[in-house]
């Protein structure tokens, strides 16, 4: 039941709702001059993360219990926007470059990042379905845009055919945890004691949760990962793999973590290595620079899982640290390569993302060049920068919860990613460019080396400040 | 032992339902296919009719086997299918695990349904007997569901405006 009081208390849902209605109407109206439509949406993801601090420290259902709003939801709520708000002000450049700068492509990014909300703020399985559904619809729209690009073509295809399938489990977990206990209210499985003992809703949960895993690129539902994110265009890649990824692991790593069924521990555990094997492993042999940033992203579900499987309080605010960090390093490292990238001659395939095409970057573009060796490193978890502290956090609460053997096994691997990081970066600073890469022009223009800087900042600030940062997310976890 | 008719038309259509399924997958041409499909929702419907869901089956038998339908053979009819018959023929060790695992999961989740239910919890179904009556389900649609029903519509607006910029958008 919808009461017009209660809307205040989704304000964040409610601007991005209105952000869509007036950028579909400023569309049609200002169809030449696609700058509106642009500052229109950079606006209303400004104005929603406004929002969230608005709600800061209530916790209170909406609409009947069918959404909850507390301080977990609302610190990935700002999470999520981070991201998208990064995409946006770098998304101009890359349209531009493209030849794809629809105002479609803002109403429909902000559609999904509607979906992703309503996931996260779900108390109901059903507004998680409704949500999920809306935020995959959208994506399949984004990987698809470049038509003319065979590998996108192809990627849209994979992803649509495999997302529906996948719901298909979603859905099926969904009906069977209704089956069981007869309601959908999440707020309600939590109050019944010795609900997880009971089989049917049990095997409910796992499908639900193999749903979500598929979303993350998890082992082994981790092979549309590669040849989506290579073949969608780079910014929407960049903007998948951060936001797509947290709001499926904000929906379901609150959840499981509050059941704590201790079979579902060891069972992730396992897992989490085996996704974080599988990314590190593959990703050595890998030539194209947006497949390594790809496997690295299903190493980086792996960490995540590694938090999620020590089941502790704690741990959600090492996660949140995690994909705070992760938001700057991994959307940064997109928007370098979707910054140097450009089509090939007959516009059918991608070009400039191979590592040979990134010999001597750093000596044509010092900026990019010092960038993304940042980002990279990062990535790889070198201190002092934001993600050695995110990995940081993460193990230590595996170590907390007497998950010593996965935490070595994790700093293990996350030693292997070294590699192909270091690789890159030696290919940028120590190579000479050949003479035909000497005369491509580097295009980048003032908007997206604004959100390069911002996602340059977040990751030194939050790396050289972790306490701050940490304390900032106190706010969920007293 | 007396079988109710209830009972017995149960049986007769889940047994044509897992039948037709069957059939479904196994043939090599695709229109049989299509036609056996056809068959087994008709047979879904009739479950649903069983279990009092009037309107669900009504909207089975239109939206799938009417509208859905058409589409699907329109698919066959646009696309190629010649080379079905070396696919159905090209049996790899993965398919066989794929297989297999299949097979696991459907015994462990047939076992654990046969066994699982949990009286205790089963009591909360107060509105099952309700849930497939039109009215009921508008009722709870415009009260209680309001806000999903306002999600969905935002969900098929963002397919629209999905399907026009991937087919109908000028490029250059």
């Amino acid at each position: 039941m919808i009461q017009i009081n209660e809307l205040v208390n989704i304000l964040p849902v409610l601007i991005i709702f209105i952000g869509i209605i007036l950028t579909l109407i400023c569309e049609i109206l200002f169809g030449k001059n696609k700058l509106v439509v642009y500052s229109l949406s950079i606006l209303s993801v400004l104005g929603s993360i406004a929002g969230t601090f608005y709600l800061l420290n209530k916790d209170l259902f909406v609409f009947g219990e069918l959404l909850r709003v507390n301080n977990i939801t609302l610190a990935f709520t700002i999470i999520i926007l981070t991201s998208v708000l990064l995409t946006f002000i770098a998304s101009k450049n890359y349209l531009e470059k493209e030849k794809i700068n629809f105002g479609e492509y803002y109403i429909i990014v902000l559609s999904s990042v509607l979906g992703m909300l309503l996931m996260i703020f779900a108390n109901d399985l059903l507004i998680v379905f409704i949500g999920l559904e809306l935020m995959s619809i959208c994506f399949y729209v984004l990987v698809g845009m470049l038509r003319k690009r065979v590998k996108s073509n192809e990627s849209a295809l994979k992803y649509f055919l495999l997302g529906a399938f996948i719901s298909g489990f979603l859905l099926y977990g969904i009906s069977l945890m209704y089956g069981a206990i007869g309601t959908t209210k999440i707020s309600v499985y939590s109050t019944m004691a010795g609900i997880t003992k009971t089989p049917v809703f049990l095997i409910g949960l796992v499908l639900y949760t193999i749903g979500f895993l598929f979303k993350m690129g998890v082992f082994p539902f981790q092979m549309w990962v590669p040849d989506v994110y290579e073949g969608a265009p780079t910014i929407v890649t960049g903007m998948m793999s951060t936001a797509g990824k947290i709001a499926a692991v904000g929906t379901i790593a609150p959840l499981i973590i509050s059941f704590n069924v201790p079979d579902f521990k060891t069972l992730l555990a396992i897992i989490s290595v085996l996704t974080m094997l599988f990314g590190n492993v593959i990703a050595l042999s890998q030539s194209s620079i947006k497949r390594i940033l790809a496997y690295s992203s299903i190493a980086s579900a792996g960490y995540i899982l590694v938090g999620v499987a020590s089941m502790d309080e704690f741990a959600v605010k090492g996660i949140l640290f995690y994909l705070a960090a992760y938001v700057f390093m991994q959307l940064g490292a997109f928007i370098v390569v979707s910054v140097y990238e450009s089509g090939s001659k007959d516009k059918t395939d991608f070009n400039l993302l191979n590592f040979d095409d990134y010999k001597g970057l750093a000596k044509r573009n010092p900026m990019l060049g010092i960038f993304f060796s940042v980002f990279l490193l990062s990535l790889a978890g070198i201190p002092p920068l934001a993600g050695f502290w995110g990995k940081y956090y993460l193990f230590y609460v595996a170590i907390k919860s007497n998950l010593i053997w996965l935490s070595i096994i994790a700093i293990l691997l996350s030693l292997v990613s070294l590699y192909y990081y270091l690789r890159i970066i030696v290919y940028m600073w120590f190579m000479e460019p050949s003479e035909e890469l000497k005369e491509t022009e580097i295009r980048s223009d003032f908007l997206s080396k604004i959100s390069l800087i911002l996602a340059f900042a977040g990751t030194v600030i939050f790396g050289f400040l972790p306490n701050i940062f940490f304390s900032l997310f106190n706010f969920v976890i007293k | 032992m007396i079988l109710k008719l209830e009972t017995i038309l149960f049986i007769v259509f889940s047994a044509a339902a897992v039948f037709t399924a069957i059939m479904m997958i196994t043939r090599r041409n695709p229109v049989a296919s299509a036609v056996y499909l056809i068959v087994n929702f008709a047979m879904v419907s009739g479950i649903y009719l069983l279990l009092k869901a009037q309107f669900i089956a009504i909207i089975q038998v239109l939206v799938y086997m009417g509208a859905i339908m058409v589409l699907f053979l329109f698919v066959i009819m646009l696309l190629n299918l010649k080379d079905e018959r070396k696919l159905s023929e090209n049996f790899t060790y993965t398919k066989i695990t794929a297989v297999l695992f299949s097979i696991a999961l459907l015994g462990l989740m047939s076992v654990t349904i046969w066994f699982g239910f949990d009286k205790k919890y089963s009591e909360l179904n107060m509105n099952a007997e309700n849930i497939g009556k039109a009215e009921f389900l508008g009722k709870e649609l415009f009260t209680t569901y309001s806000f999903p029903v306002l999600v969905v519509g935002i969900l098929l607006t963002a397919a629209i405006i999905g399907a026009v910029v991937l087919a109908k958008k000028k490029f250059e």
